[in-house]
């Protein structure tokens, strides 16, 4: 079609094409220093395999509780401890699959957890839009900071007095004060999220002819994805911790309420069998939120100790 | 709907520019050709705390269809800048900017740009063909078509397997050839390419070079490449455009004569390769000498 073009197409083909094919999705010489850990760290995220050592994670993972409780045993009976006050491992397992069996117990689990759905569904309904208009908009952005990191160094604790005499000791209370602890960090990471937006990026969608709104959609929302999840895997343990707590301070229902009741009544297998409930039940949600996070947005993991 | 197909225009070997002072009506009748692209005065200057800081001054050339032009200069001496003005990215502050005839405000449907930095300019997370199909999305393109073009775009590029793949999972060539095949995709009247070469290998980058050099022989498209690499211009161009250290001007409009197609080892070993590396060098060395207070331009 072009004069001068025709012969062109057979050498500069050829010169590329032995790269083209040289090149693997997998290159083993990155072609900056820039994208090399970008990539690799792409493909550990991807593979899902973590794999540095040869054992897998899970293998790892088991030999972690096992030497805890290989030391718990050991510590209980060459009598460190008194078992008066902590109990052998063995007799807590007993008592932990009795509880198990017990569905009153199941119960206040599920109360426990109605607690911190609840007030996780409410600081993110509200934290998250909220964290993305005042990341957005620049004007909003400063006097916003202030008052956030202000407000978050409160402890949730420190209204206990206050949400007792508003909500009593029921569910509302523990929602409310856990929904006020988990609030700041999702708010905080939407913020940052807003603002990760790559410029070079919106520049390329202004390049593609895009308005506000498809910029807004289609880079500053994806962008902050990854932030959102971070604030929220967060949020997710710090949420179970502080209903645990307004249990364990007063509430009159869940896991931790029946903690006190058996530390009233000198129990402390029962007590030791329902922490470990408790620590089952946070590294569940921590890998839950993990893989979640991993599927939804797994260009995060793709970047995390990349460029940034 | 793009310059390649029938009534596009060919240029003869050799042809020269268009005098920059001639013209001063946009999509003027002088020369062989209506310039696809009238750069006429463009000015751009940012504001600061001491006052508007001018980044480019006064810039002329013209671009006609189907040629490759390139837009060298100093590194920090406004290329970027430019390059952003050019492609509607960024408001003028003076001058006008013609593209196919008609005045310029904002982007345009006909031009595709590639950046320098793939690796933020690409989407993470999309798919390479998502990423390649962003710019037809609003087109009213149905979509048997969008993927037909995708496909094509990433077989010019040589990308066929890696469709399903993300940016993320690809080297960095590979990844600023999804960039080019993004630029590809919407069959680009003009493509302005800013630096896409800066950040990869010597190897990688010739054999960057040379896709370009098919894809332009092959589509027809006009492209306008700015970088600061003397060699790459000199190659690539059927004209250099040299700029000065910022505020930038343009210094020289060098007609490269060099016979197509080029060859990466036997077009560099041509004397008057040599010849105009040179020239080309000094003037770009002179204009750096000449300003000792380096204007504050745009990013390198």
């Amino acid at each position: 079609m072009r004069a001068r073009g025709g012969p062109v197409d057979d050498t500069s083909g050829k010169g590329t094409r032995p790269v083209a094919t040289g090149e693997r999705t997998r290159p083993q010489a990155p072609d900056t220093p820039g994208t090399g850990p970008d990539t690799s760290s792409g493909q550990a995220a991807g593979t899902g395999g973590r794999g540095r050592g040869p054992l897998p994670a899970w293998v790892l993972g088991g030999a972690g509780v096992v030497t805890m409780f290989v030391c718990w045993d050991l510590v209980v009976r060459l009598g460190v401890i008194s078992p008066d006050s902590v109990p052998p491992p063995a007799d807590t397992m007993v008592r932990l699959a009795e509880l198990l069996a017990d569905a009153s117990f199941l119960g206040q689990v599920l109360q426990t957890l109605l607690a911190w759905l609840v007030s996780m569904l409410l600081a993110s309904a509200v934290g998250v839009p909220l964290g993305l208009v005042l990341g957005y908009f620049a004007t909003l952005y400063r006097p916003a900071s202030a008052l956030v990191h202000a407000a978050r160094s409160i402890p949730s604790s420190a209204f206990l007095p206050i949400v007792i005499l508003l909500f009593g000791l029921g569910l509302q209370m523990k929602v409310s004060l856990s929904a006020y602890a988990v609030f700041w960090p999702i708010l905080l990471n939407a913020m940052y999220g807003v603002r990760d937006a790559e410029p070079l990026m919106l520049t390329a969608g202004r390049a593609m002819g895009w308005g506000r709104g498809r910029l807004l959609a289609r880079i500053v929302l994806p962008s902050a994805a990854p932030a959102i999840a971070t604030g929220l895997r967060v949020a997710c343990s710090t949420a179970l911790i502080v209903v645990l707590s307004a249990e364990l301070l007063g509430a009159t229902s869940g896991v931790g309420t029946v903690i006190t009741t058996y530390q009233e009544a000198q129990r402390p297998d029962y007590v030791y069998a329902g922490i470990l409930i408790i620590g089952v039940l946070g590294m569940l949600i921590y890998y839950g939120v993990n893989l979640a996070e991993r599927l939804l947005v797994p260009w995060g993991h793709a970047q995390r100790g990349a460029d940034r | 709907m793009t310059g390649g197909d029938g009534g596009h225009v060919l240029e003869q070997k050799g042809h020269r520019l268009v005098e920059v002072s001639m013209t001063k009506d946009p999509g003027g009748t002088t020369g062989s050709a209506t310039p696809i692209l009238d750069v006429r005065g463009v000015t751009k200057s940012y504001p600061s705390r001491r006052g508007d800081v001018l980044a480019v001054r006064g810039i002329d050339f013209a671009v006609r269809p189907g040629e490759f032009v390139s837009v060298v200069g100093p590194s920090g001496c406004g290329k970027t800048t430019l390059m952003m003005c050019v492609a509607g990215l960024l408001p003028l502050s003076g001058g006008t900017l013609t593209f196919r005839g008609s005045p310029m405000t904002g982007p345009q449907d006909g031009v595709a740009v590639v950046f320098q930095d793939y690796s933020r300019s690409l989407f993470p997370w999309l798919t390479v063909e998502k990423n390649v199909a962003l710019p037809l999305r609003d087109r009213k393109i149905p979509r048997p078509e969008i993927r037909s073009r995708v496909g094509q775009a990433l077989e010019t590029v040589g990308l066929g397997h890696a469709a399903g793949l993300h940016p993320w999972q690809l080297s960095g060539g590979m990844q600023q050839r999804v960039a080019i095949a993004r630029g590809l995709a919407v069959r680009p009247e003009m493509l302005i390419m800013d630096e896409p070469f800066a950040s990869v290998d010597a190897q990688t980058r010739a054999s960057l070079e040379d896709l370009v050099l098919r894809i332009w022989a092959e589509t027809g498209t006009t492209v306008l490449f700015v970088t600061h690499d003397i060699d790459e211009a000199v190659y690539l161009s059927d004209r250099v455009v040299v700029l000065s250290q910022g505020p930038s001007v343009v210094v020289a409009d060098i007609p490269v004569e060099l016979p197509r197609p080029r060859d990466q080892i036997e077009t560099k070993q041509i004397p008057l390769f040599g010849a105009l590396r040179a020239q080309v060098f000094n003037l770009v060395m002179a204009s750096e000498r000449r300003t000792s207070l380096s204007g504050p331009g745009a990013r390198d």
